[in-house]
């Protein structure tokens, strides 16, 4: 125990002795307790500073952070809005052009109707004029026949032979004439016509009409081949020309023959079924192959083969409007082959 | 003939050609009945009914058949099949179309009006007389008149 100072004196000098020691003692101890305490306090304040000071640091870095996180979302934000904007422009381009479009389709709607109309009114013409002909052409036809007719039967004893047989050709090209427009008024009819469409048997139509033609005309000997075809898709009634018209072509153009030979046969070619019927009669000059097929075109004289020559432009007129096409081939004087082509059912 | 005589045939045809071979088929046919012809729409009515430039037939029984041409001036032939058919008075008049046009709405017309029978004018002159023969045999002695 040391005891130094001005104090110590005071305090010795009023009282010694052994409470005075044990309160100095106390007093001692006290202080060092005390000093010990502000040491920790110390310590402790000093602790305290430097978290102070850390945190303050990290609320400064948390700070940062924030006004950093702030700007990210700013732009972000800022990049949705302008998306945004563009979006907007673009659904706005998309409903102009489905306005422009649905404009464009009705615009195209009318332009169809109009036509439809146009082609309508083009068909009743059509069908007005051919009436005409019905009418107006026939009616003179049969007044030069018949009086032509008339005069050679009440007349007769005034006429020679040469004066009969000039009314005769008066009434032959008045005949004829009639079957001209006949078979232009056949012609025409198909397109005023609609198709109806169904599984055709090829071969027992090719088959039937064969028959008819022969019982029709009993002093030809043709030998009737009908090979296999098969059925196609089309309209039956017209289908029924196309056979009708090909195989009386080939009777009628191989009957003064020896032995008149009709074939019939069908071949699969693709997406195709090339039908030909071959006949081995006069048969025609290829050169004019084209023409065939042409209405009134014929390339036999009149007095050599009966016929218009309008047959073979329906025959086309009906392959082609089913999808088809129709050719023809010969060497002259060595039969002939009308081929035509249709779809597969 | 004065034209309160039971008519056999009422022709009505405005072709004077047509008309002439129809008359000379019907001749020829050996028809024994009265054949009449008028030549439009509106002299086939007035004979038909009685009026106008047939006024003294007014009361008189119909003829046996018309042979009625659809193209006709002034009314047309339908429209003449029209009223002879649509009037109790004459409907039973048989009406045998007689006419050049094949076409199929014609066809049509007339039957829906009450044709009775519908035929195309050949073409050749001796067909004319053939068929006419035929047409008036049928009307005039096979079939049995309506009752007057």
């Amino acid at each position: 125990m040391n005891c130094d100072g001005p104090h110590c004196d005071m305090l010795v000098a009023g009282h010694t002795g052994p409470s005075m020691r044990k309160l100095l003692s106390t007093l001692f101890q006290g202080r060092a307790v005390l000093q010990q305490t502000n040491a920790d306090l110390q310590a402790e304040v000093n602790r305290r500073e430097i978290a102070e000071d850390q945190l303050f640091e990290s609320h400064i870095q948390l700070e940062l952070r924030v006004a950093q996180r702030e700007q990210e979302l700013l732009e972000a934000n800022r990049r949705l809005e302008e998306e945004a904007l563009s979006h907007q422009r673009t659904q706005q381009a998309l409903e102009h052009s489905e306005v422009l479009f649905r404009r464009l389709n009705d615009q195209l709607e009318e332009h169809v109707a109009e036509r439809t109309a146009e082609l309508t009114a083009t068909i009743a013409e059509l069908e007005a004029f051919s009436y005409s002909i019905s009418h107006d052409l026939r009616a003179p036809l049969r007044a030069i026949n018949g009086y032509a007719s008339i005069v050679r039967e009440d007349y007769s004893a005034a006429i020679d032979d040469e004066g009969r047989r000039l009314l005769l050709r008066i009434e032959g090209n008045a005949r004829k004439m009639a079957q001209l427009i006949d078979g232009l008024l056949d012609f025409s009819r198909l397109g005023r016509v609609e198709a109806v469409s169904s599984e055709v048997n090829m071969h027992d139509m090719a088959k039937a009409i064969a028959a008819e033609l022969q019982a029709e005309h009993p002093e030809s000997r043709a030998d009737w081949v009908i090979g296999e075809l098969p059925p196609v898709r089309g309209d039956a009634a017209m289908l029924r020309q196309v056979w009708v018209n090909l195989l009386a072509n080939a009777l009628k153009f191989s009957a003064q023959g020896p032995e008149p030979r009709i074939d019939v046969s069908a071949q699969r070619q693709g997406s195709e079924i090339i039908f030909a019927v071959r006949d081995n009669g006069v048969g025609f000059d290829m050169a004019y192959a084209e023409k065939l097929f042409g209405v009134f075109n014929r390339l036999h004289a009149a007095n050599e083969f009966p016929g218009v020559g309008v047959g073979l432009a329906i025959v086309r007129r009906i392959v082609t409007r089913h999808g088809g096409r129709v050719w023809a081939s010969s060497g002259d004087g060595a039969g002939a082959t009308f081929s035509f082509a249709l779809p597969r059912a | 003939m004065s034209l309160s005589d039971e008519i056999g045939v009422l022709l009505v045809e405005d072709n004077p050609d047509d008309a002439e071979f129809t008359l000379r088929a019907l001749r020829k046919a050996n028809v024994s009945l009265n054949v009449v012809l008028v030549d439009n729409g509106v002299k086939a009515l007035e004979f038909v009914f009685g009026t106008g430039a047939y006024q003294e037939r007014s009361g008189n029984k119909l003829p046996r058949v018309m042979l009625l041409d659809l193209k006709l001036p002034k009314i047309d032939g339908l429209e003449v099949l029209r009223r002879i058919k649509g009037d109790p008075r004459t409907r039973m008049l048989p009406i045998v179309i007689l006419t050049s046009s094949r076409e199929q709405r014609d066809i049509e017309e007339s039957y829906r009006l009450g044709a009775n029978s519908y035929i195309v004018k050949p073409v050749d002159y001796p067909e004319v007389i053939a068929k006419l023969g035929e047409l008036v045999r049928y009307w005039l002695q096979l079939n049995e008149p309506p009752p007057n």
